[in-house]
Parts: C-alpha cells; structure tokens; sequence
C-alpha cells in the first residue's frame, strides 16, 4: 500500500518536466551563474580605516587585534587566512569617513574617545562598526569578526583577566568566496520552495480534484497518505539538496566547514518546517488560485529579505523585526553556519526551537484546519 | 438479499433541503437507477450511500452493515466510480489499477479488470491522454479491482458520445451477468429504461416514482402515441373525434395521436385513410417512455 503510493507520487513527479525543471535544474542554473560570477575571488583584499580617539588602555588593544586580522596564527596556512590580504589604514575621523563614503575603504572601525574610562568606570560604551553594504559578501564576516573581538575584549574586562586574552574565532580558517555564502541560501531557498510549491500545490489540486475525495472511499487509512505523501517530499528534499551540495562540491570546491552529519540535521529539520508549513498553506487555501496567491505571498518576502541573497544584516532596523518573524532566516542562519562557519545571526539553539517550534504549530493548524474535500 | 436499505434519508444544505426523506431498498444482483435531473439530489444521497457523506437523518445499511457506524467494513466490499475521477494524470492505466489494488485485501488480477472494462489497448497510456469514455471505463475499472459485491456509477455516461455510452452500456450488462449489485444515477431516460431492473425516478429531493421502467409507464401511462406524417389530407377534428383518442397533437407536420384503445384507434384510423382515398406515411405505433412519465408528474422535462 505505501510503496505503491509512494512509487506512484514519485512517477506523477518525475514525468513532469516542469516540477523536476524548478526542484533540480533551477536550482544548479542558479549556483552556475553565480559560481561564475562570484567564483574568482578568493580572499578579501578589502581596505578598512580605524579610527582611535581613545586614550586608555583599551581602545589600542581593540584596534591592534583588528589589525592583527592579517595575521596569521603559527601552525596555520597563511594562505587560508581570508583577512591576510586586508589593509588597514588609522586616521581621523571626518578623513577616513568621507572616503568611507567615495568607496575607498569599505570598512571604518571608530573607538571613541573616553572609552576606557567609561568602561572602567562601569558605564558601558560602543565602538562604531561602519561597513560599506555594497560589498555584500565582506561586510557581514567584518562585522561578524569584529564582533567577536570587541566581545572578547568585553569579557577580558569583566573577568579582569589580562587583555592580551582576546581571540579571534576560526572563521578565518578557510577562504570563503560569493560561492560559498551563496550555497545555503540556496539550499535554504529551495527547501523553502519545495514546502510551498511542491507540498501544497499538488495537493491543494488533489482536493480540488476530488482525488483526496476517490481515495477517501476505499480502504485507504488517511494516515498511510499523508505518510507517503510527506515520506516522498522528503526524499526528494533531501535529493535535490545533495545534489546541490555535489554540484557545488565538483565545480566549485564550495566549503563545508561543519560536520556532514549536522549538516544533514539541519536540512531534514527545515524540509520538515516547509513541508509543515506546504501543509498549513494547502488547509487553509479552498481553490488553486488562491493557494498559488498565498504561496507567493510567502514565497517572495522570505526569498528577498531572509538572507539568501544578501545578508540580513544590511537591512533597515524595522525590517530586521519583520525579518526576525520569518522562519526562512533561521534556516539560512543554521546552514550557513554549519557550512562556512559564518558570524551567527541567533545561536543554534534559538534556530533549533524556532524551527522545531514552526513544525510543531504548522503542523498542529494543519491538523486543525485541514478538508478532505472541497467546498 | 437485501444488498442496500435506505430509510428516510435527509440531506440539508443551508436552506436546501437536497434529499428529503429517501426510502428504498435495492437488492442482490439487482442493477437499480436513480433517474433525475441535475441537482435531484442523486449524487448525494449515493455518497451518502458510499459512506463519503454525512446524512443529516435517516438510516442506511449496505451488505447489512450500518454505514454511519462502521463503513471500514463496507470498503473492502464495495466499488466505487464518482462523477468526476480525475487521478494523477501521468500515470499510466495500469499503474492507476495497481495502485488502488493495493488498498484492498482482496483483489482481481490487474489485467482481468482492465480486460472487463475493454482498455486492453490503453494500458500504457497516461491517464491525461484517454479520451472522456476511456477515463470512465478506467473510472469503472477501478471501481471492480477488489471484486465488489456492490458497484456505484454515478453518471457513467455524461458527457460520452453516443459511441462511448453504448460500450458503458455493455460494460454494466457485463457486471450484470456476472451477478454484481449495481447501483447507477443518470439523468438519461433511455439508459434508465436499458440498463435498470428498477428505477426510482427523483425530483426535488424526494422519490416521486419507483419501479421497474416498463410498470413505471404502464402505470402512469395507458395511452400509446400513434404517430405518422400528415400532409393536411387528416383534418384534426376528425382525428380527435376517432374512438379511443384522448388527445391530438400536431407538430413540424408529424401527428401525433394519443390513444387508449390502440386496436379501435387503429382500425378507425385506417378505415379513414381508406375513406379519404389518402395514403398513411411513417406510420408508428410506440410506447410512452419515462421521459413522458416525469413530465407527467413534473410538468417538466428530465433535461430542461
């Protein structure tokens, strides 16, 4: 009963040139544009200003671990130091921000003045990360380094421990290139994709069909569809991801930092989300055409603004928190973390519950609201 | 045997009442129609029948079992082909058999069904690309996989061209033959007086005649229509003034002459041709049909 219906969806799926066309082929025409596009580089040669106002004792050793960035640590390849090919340069502040603004540093660090006695004073204070967004690959991974340094530093401060503490995370242990960043994304977008158009599509159609309706009066336990039906979104969630990954491995050498088999928890988890979420929009929408409004409604916000194509990060404050609601951004988080190790948006935990916590509800609605039948 | 029971059956939608107290029963090997126009209330009282609806009041019980309490039993025993199946489309006649084989515990051989509905032809054809009468008879095929004891068509034949209806036809003299139960809705006369051993004719919800086609029109019936071409030689007056005659009616230069007496009428007619020196062209003699039954109970016609 099972393999015959899930031979039978799986046929239905892969006799249709479109549905294979936008599961597995889209997908790679994708990563090849881009792999050509962003696969030259291989090392931020970028230029950053520092600007250091401050007279205590801290200011210089933030701006001296920036600095050291180039660097690399003994034991370790220079030439997979990312960083390595930074320069830096130290001025004044109105200087270095207007040619912050001509384009000719990317990236400005500014330690204000009275930091130290601030701090040691005990009332915090921040130092000002300005990155040029246009360069969408760099700005986040600077911003996520300096973050972890000027954390670093934070803790060396209330632990009262030596400064000289800081580290620098092993985000620089690889080179990173479009390519790689680009990847999870989308991995992410077409999990994403395949939850909206490849779940709640077809079987929107089977309700509207009367196919749910022809299967409902035979002996056929509802369970046992719903099982196949999630059974061969999964395999070919997980089909089209590896090939993805594949592809990208053989004609890019794209990074996968973490280990496979987090990786792979990842994609199951997230194929799970958007096929509960495929379902959700499937109960809820009563015709074709308005489930196909619904999946756009989803599909394009989540596509543009949940960091598939550019980092969440560069996005105006009030459409963070928008950002923040759509579970797409978790998914492109936990991936790319797991895959090049990039500065975490939310840590994995939060991504781990806000996703499970997205299955759980979508499901439970689904449940809820689901028709067998339509009008 | 009593193959399916149905005792005051409702069905309410809003402020349509849709059935409105359906009572029958239909028995072993008995093939038995509902005939009705759209929206009589025929499809849901068989899904209502087939399990797939919830009546609002009333008592069913098919093969014995009670259908509101336990279908799963009835499932197993029962074969089923709705007005519209559509199925995935790409898979091929076969496949779409094998895979509803695989829902029952007891099934014919694939090929055997495929066989009994006459797509020998088309078993490697997706179901996208048969024709409306292939899709039925696939739609039947599909509906005999687990050898039921009892068959629902509802609508076999609409939308077929008079091709196709016939070759349904044969498949449910078939399924006849071989002592199937078979409970079938239309809303064509011709195929309700064909196919049934017994019709319930249905309007508005309710059944508002049941028997076998023949009784069905001798009951409500006992005039016969005598008609022929008339070139004006046959005054009407005359004609309605021969014995028997209850009512003459003339139309597109056919006459047509509905008689109680079928003898005297004839006689009388003849002895009239003979005397007006005049020649009687197409004459027939044919039997009122259920199409003539529910406009006489209706006032209107099955396909208006």
């Amino acid at each position: 009963m099972f393999v015959q219906l899930y031979l039978s969806q799986w046929r239905e799926f892969a006799r249709d040139r479109m549905a294979l066309f936008f599961t597995i082929l889209f997908p790679l025409i994708f990563i090849s544009i881009f792999g050509l596009l962003y696969g030259g580089g291989s090392k931020f040669d970028e230029k950053v200003g520092i600007v250091l106002e401050d007279q205590g004792p801290i200011g210089p050793q933030l701006a001296s671990a920036i600095e050291g960035l180039t660097q690399t640590p003994a034991g370790q390849d220079a030439d997979k130091n990312v960083f390595s090919d930074m320069k830096f340069s130290r001025g004044n502040a109105s200087d270095l921000e207007s040619q912050l603004q001509k384009g000719d540093l990317q990236a400005l660090v500014i330690i204000p003045a009275g930091l130290s006695d601030s701090i040691i004073s005990g009332k915090p204070m921040s130092v000002t990360v300005k990155v040029d967004q246009s360069s969408q690959v760099f700005a986040p991974f600077f911003q996520g380094v300096v973050g972890n340094i000027v954390q670093s530093v934070d803790q060396g401060i209330t632990q009262s421990k030596p400064m000289l503490t800081m580290q620098v995370q092993s985000v620089l242990s690889s080179q990173i290139r479009g390519i790689d960043l680009l990847i999870p994304g989308i991995l992410a977008m077409s999990i994403m994709q395949l939850g909206l158009f490849a779940t709640a599509q077809p079987m929107i159609a089977m309700r509207t069909q009367g196919v749910l309706k022809r299967f409902n009066a035979t002996p056929l336990p509802r369970w046992m569809l719903l099982v196949s039906y999630v059974a061969m979104r999964l395999t070919i969630g997980l089909l089209q991801t590896i090939i993805i990954i594949a592809v990208g491995k053989l004609m890019f050498d794209v990074a996968i930092l973490g280990s496979i088999v987090a990786l792979l928890g990842w994609l199951l988890l997230s194929i799970l989300m958007f096929i509960a979420i495929g379902f959700f929009v499937a109960a809820i929408a009563k015709t074709e055409e308005s489930g196909n409004a619904i999946t756009q409604l989803i599909n394009f916000p989540m596509l543009f603004l949940s960091g598939v194509f550019f980092p969440v990060t560069g996005l105006p404050d009030w459409l963070q928190v928008v950002v923040k609601a759509f579970p797409l951004t978790y998914t492109v988080d936990s991936l790319k973390q797991v895959m090049i190790n990039a500065p975490p948006i939310n840590t994995p935990l939060v991504n781990l519950v806000v996703q499970l916590g997205w299955l759980v509800v979508m499901t439970v609605l689904s449940i809820r609201f689901f028709k067998w039948e339509a009008r | 045997m009593t193959a399916i029971q149905v005792e005051n059956l409702v069905k309410i939608y809003g402020p349509l009442r849709a059935v409105d107290g359906i009572s029958f029963e239909v028995a072993k090997g008995e093939v038995f129609g509902m005939l009705g126009p759209n929206g009589a209330g025929k499809s849901t009282t068989t899904e209502m029948i087939e399990g797939l609806r919830k009546p609002d009041g009333g008592n069913i019980h098919v093969l014995g079992h009670d259908v509101l309490k336990n279908v799963e039993p009835i499932k197993q025993r029962i074969g089923i082909q709705l007005q519209t199946t559509s199925l995935f489309q790409k898979l091929t006649t076969r496949e779409l058999v094998k895979l509803f084989a695989s829902f029952y515990k007891n099934t014919l051989p694939v090929d055997e069904v495929i066989g009994l509905v006459n797509l020998e032809e088309k078993v490697n054809t997706a179901s996208k690309d048969l024709s409306g009468g292939q899709r039925q008879r696939l739609a039947v095929a599909i509906a005999l996989i687990n050898d039921p004891d009892i068959i629902f068509l509802d609508e076999p034949t609409t939308g077929l061209d008079p091709q196709a209806r016939r070759s349904m036809w044969d498949v449910v003299s078939n399924l006849q033959k071989r002592g199937k139960t078979v409970f079938l809705t239309t809303h064509y006369m011709e195929e309700a007086e064909r196919l049934c051993d017994r019709v319930a004719v249905v309007d508005h919800g309710k059944i508002i005649a049941l028997g076998k086609p023949q009784a069905l029109i001798h009951d409500n019936f006992d005039e016969t229509a005598l008609e022929f071409s008339n070139d004006e030689q046959l005054p009407e007056n005359l004609l309605a003034s021969l014995p028997g005659v209850e009512r003459v009616q003339n139309e597109n230069g056919i006459t047509t002459i509905y008689s109680k007496s079928v003898a005297r009428t004839t006689n009388a007619l003849m002895a009239l041709v003979e005397q007006q020196q005049t020649e009687l062209r197409g004459f027939t003699i044919r039997a009122a049909t259920l199409e003539d039954v529910f406009l006489k109970l209706t006032g209107r016609r099955i396909r208006d």
